[in-house]
């Protein structure tokens, strides 16, 4: 099997669904697997920690390829100004592929730092009431090359989606919408995510839309002060990626359509969010012989912080 | 038909004068119109609607600011009711004005501004 078809099949599973998952993610509260609209107020940061893991075993062909990826990116949030606020998030990646050859099955993996994702959102549009906000924010943002994509091992160079990085300046548009009351908060998303080339391989583009709805459950009714909440959370991610170009050419078993949905909790308190969220694809409809991906879980903390003396 | 010549008491006149000077000290030293707050009293609150905010993660920001102000002692928010109190110390001299910033700054929009 030559390398840039190994390549291509693998290009949708690990580059769309990691980078749905927290690429684009959040470090605020709000939706577990994207961005959302809600204020990081002037000098504040908010920290975020994850692990997700993905798990890829639909191979419609013989060779029983077996996908694992786990990541763990770490992002923080900052406020510039109550409109601005920038984002930076790095993954940690440790990728496996196991597959069957003439010589028995094998297994290829590569681990380390992925690559910086740096992202700006301004908040064009807010309507504040009491008890409730609806706002509107643009975001744009540039991926730095910073993970390794020249992983090798006794077979030679790994494919280019089991590396950590991608090894291109990638850019990311779009807008986020927020709906938020004091029992249920929805958030939805739209963006577009354009690839570059890097030693003659361009992962193909991507187009993405998100929405999520997080409900109270507990408590059932707010008393005094801040009281703790419980979300119940339901997320839907939905990707159209095209195909990947190898040397200029369109790799036939890469891109697709992957519609992700999943249900998840969340525990809120004035500085903490402690979440979990566990997705499923409810439409996979993969260009060629790309695996299709079975599950996938993501566990995550995020802390608030404040520059602020008082 | 006579006057009678007027005698002012010596002791008492140093203290109208005294009186009169600690008038005209006062009004120089009086806040101006912006400053908000009860005239005299030992305590100051301000009851502050904070339009947008409802969930417990965004009411970090608003303590923070809030307590940023000068002379704050403490912030409570509400997030029911959507809103802060802020309690000042008896001389904190802070404006309706530097509370909407303070809002305004976490994120949110002032409403009303209530001092008790």
């Amino acid at each position: 099997m030559k390398v840039s078809s190994l390549s291509g099949r693998y290009a949708l599973l690990c580059p769309s669904v990691l980078l749905g998952l927290f690429l684009h993610g959040n470090a605020l509260a709000g939706p577990i697997t994207f961005d959302t609209a809600l204020p990081v107020a002037s000098r504040e940061g908010v920290l975020r920690g994850q692990y997700v893991l993905v798990r890829a075993t639909g191979d419609p062909t013989p060779l029983g390829r077996s996908i694992t990826v786990q990541a763990a990116p770490a992002a923080l949030a900052y406020g510039v100004t109550p409109r601005l606020a920038l984002f930076g998030i790095v993954p940690y990646f440790d990728k496996s592929l196991k597959m069957n050859t003439p010589s028995g099955r094998i297994e290829r993996s590569a681990s380390g730092i992925g690559d910086l994702l740096f992202l700006g959102r301004y908040t064009a549009y807010a309507l504040d009431r009491s008890g409730s906000t609806i706002r509107l924010a643009p975001f744009a943002g540039v991926k730095l090359p910073t993970g390794r994509d020249d992983v090798s091992d006794g077979l030679g160079r790994l494919p280019r989606p089991l590396q950590p990085g991608s090894g291109s300046w990638d850019g990311l548009g779009g807008v986020v919408f927020t709906w938020q009351t004091l029992g249920w908060e929805f958030d939805a998303d739209a963006g577009y995510r354009k690839n570059t080339a890097a030693d003659g391989f361009r992962f193909g583009d991507q187009a993405f839309t998100d929405a999520s709805f997080q409900y109270r459950v507990w408590p059932r009714r707010l008393g005094a002060g801040v009281p703790a909440y419980v979300f119940a959370v339901a997320e839907s991610n939905l990707f159209l990626q095209g195909r990947d170009r190898v040397g200029g050419v369109p790799d036939p078993d890469s891109g697709g359509t992957r519609w992700i949905v999943g249900l998840g909790l969340q525990y809120v308190t004035e500085r903490l969010v402690i979440e979990g969220i566990y997705q499923v694809p409810a439409v996979q409809q993969l260009n060629g012989n790309a695996v299709e991906t079975d599950h996938s879980l993501s566990v995550g903390v995020r802390w608030k912080f404040s520059f602020l003396s008082s | 038909m006579t006057f009678k010549p007027v005698h002012i008491n010596r002791p008492f006149g140093r203290w109208v004068g005294l009186a009169l000077v600690a008038t005209a000290l006062a009004h120089l030293a009086a806040p101006p119109a912006a400053w908000s707050g009860p005239a005299s009293g030992a305590s100051r609150q301000a009851v502050v609607a904070v339009n947008g905010m409802s969930c417990p993660f965004c009411a970090y920001g608003v303590k923070k600011h809030l307590s940023a102000l000068p002379g704050a002692k403490s912030v409570q928010v509400e997030l029911a009711e959507g809103e802060a109190i802020v309690e000042f110390v008896p001389e904190a001299k802070v404006t309706d004005e530097q509370i909407q910033k303070a809002v305004r700054a976490a994120g949110f929009t002032p409403g009303k501004i209530e001092w008790k």
